[in-house]
């Protein structure tokens, strides 16, 4: 026990509790194989990892229907394994393989499939923000009631195209929520050094829209916001910006060291991993045993081991393809 | 089972990082995550972690050296006691040596050298009295062992700035045949009847190539980081032959040198004697002693043009539609398009035949 707890969320059963748990040990268990492999030197590029944030993709993602649509940000792994894009295809991707989610042309920046209800991601900082507000105003349009969840980080609530999304977004009451990552940190920039607010949620006054601050650390706290403003999205009342508080564990892409970062506050968040908090927290409540999750984990590696099979083995993208998939028809 | 721990990829703009430290030594359990070296690219200090659990069983480079990316830097094996590929490199504890090391056959100060060189005396060949190793047989040693890490080095220093080179500065290039029979003729006179120093067709080249520098100011002329500088020294750089690699020699302006004066700078190897500052913009190189027609050359950091001598050799030449027989040399011009225009490299080229013509 972190002596963090849990703000256990109303109606989740005992098996929507393992299923977001599964789903927050892929995303760390593949972040952590991803880094494994670029140190073995069979990962190419660099990657941008979320170690430590599985509990806003996770929270966030898992009070989205399957028709729902998220936008992603330059950190996307966690958001597309808590989306339920395939890890096969995700590993493809990465290892720039035609089998990836972007036939291999995408890579690590890129990951999504729309099919799973995940546009590929947008690695411009603040990028995705007006393509969820594009895709909500399809989704009004079309009346289908579904809603986007727009991830995005800290950083990007100082980008010109934030402020404008939103705007637009409160003014039309679209169906999208506002899911900022505040893991603290644009780059190597602490987000109190570019900005006056204190609460990045207070951001949302300046829209005339819900703005609610949620411990990003805390799955079931994340799930159960996500869940009253996508209702409140899908019921035609417009945005809500929810500002997730998190950290990522690691440094901003592969080749930072995060030396920005005093070890004591590394510290203070490691106490607070979302993954050891709902681990503790669901074997103190029974839901789970220590030799289940002990299985659960075993499951997972195997999961990943085929994934990195099936990429490795899957072939290179052919020079002809290069420009199929580019243009929209 | 073996795992080599590789030097990955950082993803900065040299794919090289120095050994900083090794954190764990030989011999050493790691656990998955361990940082087990810290390592310094030209942007950043960083630890690289084991991916794998298992004994530290060698350091493939030392602490101080430079490693690339993606090559390994040090042995891992799940087992403390099995054996392993030493990749190449010295294996790991030799077996028991047939011969006891001779350590008590070296003299003093070979022995005070070995030590500051970090050489083994064991490994040392003696040549003195009943094979008592030398302070000469350790220096001789060292030096041969150095020996294929400079010719790398030289190698290494050339891959990057050619590769560089190529990458970055757009080039062009302009090519001549430039008629040498009366720089021939010139030469041979000037072979009969002096004393000093005989003039090769390079010096005669070289000398022309810094005079049509001085009349095409366009090719004096600097690019760095987006701004400009004339220059309005004839300096130029020298490429020399050298194996394990080029070398370059700046020769500071050498117009007002007489040809006596001038012959023994070229041989004195250009750079020798001068103590203005050579900052040359024009590079020369000169393949023709070895037979070849034409080449065009890739411009060494810093310059703005290369010039590429071919051999002088007789070919046909139509004039006036009749063919002759004339003395030519094919020459090519790279030049950095940023700061140099076709017109101004064919300027040069003329300007060189004029001072060719003129000699």
């Amino acid at each position: 026990m972190t002596g963090i707890t849990i703000a256990r969320a109303a109606g989740l059963s005992d098996s929507e509790r393992i299923r977001m748990f599964r789903r927050m040990l892929l995303c760390r268990m593949f972040e952590d194989r991803v880094y494994y492999l670029f140190l073995q030197g069979r990962m190419p590029g660099t990657i941008h990892q979320a170690q430590g944030q599985e509990a806003t993709a996770v929270g966030v993602c898992s009070a989205l229907q399957p028709a729902d649509m998220i936008t992603s940000t330059h950190r996307p792994h966690e958001h597309a394994v808590a989306r339920g894009v395939p890890v096969n295809s995700l590993m493809a991707e990465l290892f720039a393989k035609v089998d990836g989610c972007c036939h291999g042309k995408g890579g690590s920046m890129h990951v999504g499939d729309a099919a799973y209800g995940m546009l590929p991601a947008i690695a411009i900082v603040g990028g995705g923000i007006p393509l969820a507000a594009g895709y909500a105003l399809a989704f009004k349009y079309r009346k289908t009631g579904n809603i986007v969840g727009c991830f995005f980080g800290d950083g990007a609530t100082n980008i010109g195209s934030f402020h404008e999304a939103v705007n637009i977004s409160a003014i039309w009451n679209l169906p999208v929520v506002f899911a900022c990552e505040n893991n603290k940190y644009g780059a190597s920039t602490a987000i109190e050094k570019v900005t006056r607010v204190p609460r990045l949620s207070e951001r949302a006054a300046a829209y005339g829209i819900p703005g609610r601050t949620v411990d990003g650390n805390d799955v079931e706290a994340v799930y159960a916001a996500m869940l009253e403003a996508g209702e409140r999205a899908r019921g035609g009342a417009g945005p809500t910006l929810l500002e997730l508080e998190t950290y990522r564990f690691a440094g901003h892409s592969r080749s930072d060291p995060g030396h920005y970062r005093s070890k004591d506050e590394v510290a203070y968040w490691k106490a607070r991993d979302p993954l050891t908090r709902y681990e503790s927290f669901l074997t103190e409540e029974g839901v789970l045993s220590s030799a289940e999750i002990a299985d659960m984990k075993a499951s997972v590696e195997k999961e990943l081991d085929a994934a990195v099979a099936f990429a490795e083995a899957s072939p290179s993208p052919r020079p002809e393809d290069c420009l199929n998939d580019v243009y929209a028809a | 089972m073996q795992h080599n721990i590789i030097l990955p990829d950082l993803g900065q703009t040299t794919s090289e990082a120095k050994i900083v430290q090794w954190l764990k030594k030989p011999g050493d359990h790691v656990s998955r995550g361990d940082p087990i070296v810290a390592v310094e690219t030209d942007k950043v200090d960083m630890e690289v972690e084991a991916f794998e659990s298992g004994y530290l069983r060698k350091l493939l480079v030392e602490e101080g050296s430079m490693a690339s990316a993606l090559t390994p830097v040090a042995i891992l094996t799940d087992t403390p006691g099995e054996t392993y590929d030493g990749l190449g490199e010295q294996k790991a504890a030799p077996p028991a040596p047939a011969n006891p090391p001779r350590v008590g056959n070296a003299a003093p100060a070979a022995r005070a050298l070995a030590k500051e060189l970090g050489v083994e005396l064991a490994q040392v060949e003696g040549t003195g009295p009943k094979g008592l190793i030398t302070r000469a047989d350790v220096q001789r040693f060292s030096e041969a062992a150095a020996a294929p890490n400079r010719t790398l080095a030289a190698i290494a220093a050339m891959a990057a700035t050619t590769a560089n080179s190529k990458r970055d500065v757009p080039h062009f290039y302009a090519t001549r045949d430039l008629e040498v029979a009366a720089a021939a003729r010139w030469r041979d006179r000037w072979n009969e009847t002096q004393n000093g120093a005989r003039a090769s067709f390079n010096d005669v080249f070289v000398r022309c190539a810094a005079k049509a520098l001085g009349d095409v100011p366009r090719l004096n002329l600097a690019y760095k980081d987006g701004a400009f500088e004339q220059r309005s020294a004839a300096d130029v750089l020298l490429v020399v032959a050298r194996e394990p690699a080029l070398l370059l020699l700046p020769m500071a302006d050498s117009r007002a040198l007489d040809w006596n004066e001038f012959i023994h700078r070229m041989h004195a190897g250009a750079g020798q004697g001068t103590s203005a500052p050579v900052a040359p913009l024009l590079a020369i190189s000169n393949l023709g002693m070895y037979g070849v027609k034409e080449f065009a050359a890739i411009i060494p950091p810093g310059c703005s043009s290369v010039l590429a001598i071919g051999a002088v050799r007789e070919a046909p030449v139509v004039r006036n539609g009749a063919v002759t027989v004339e003395k030519i040399a094919t020459v090519t011009l790279s030049a950095d398009h940023r700061v140099i225009d076709g017109i101004a490299a064919a300027r040069f080229l003329e300007r060189m035949q004029f001072h060719l013509n003129s000699l």
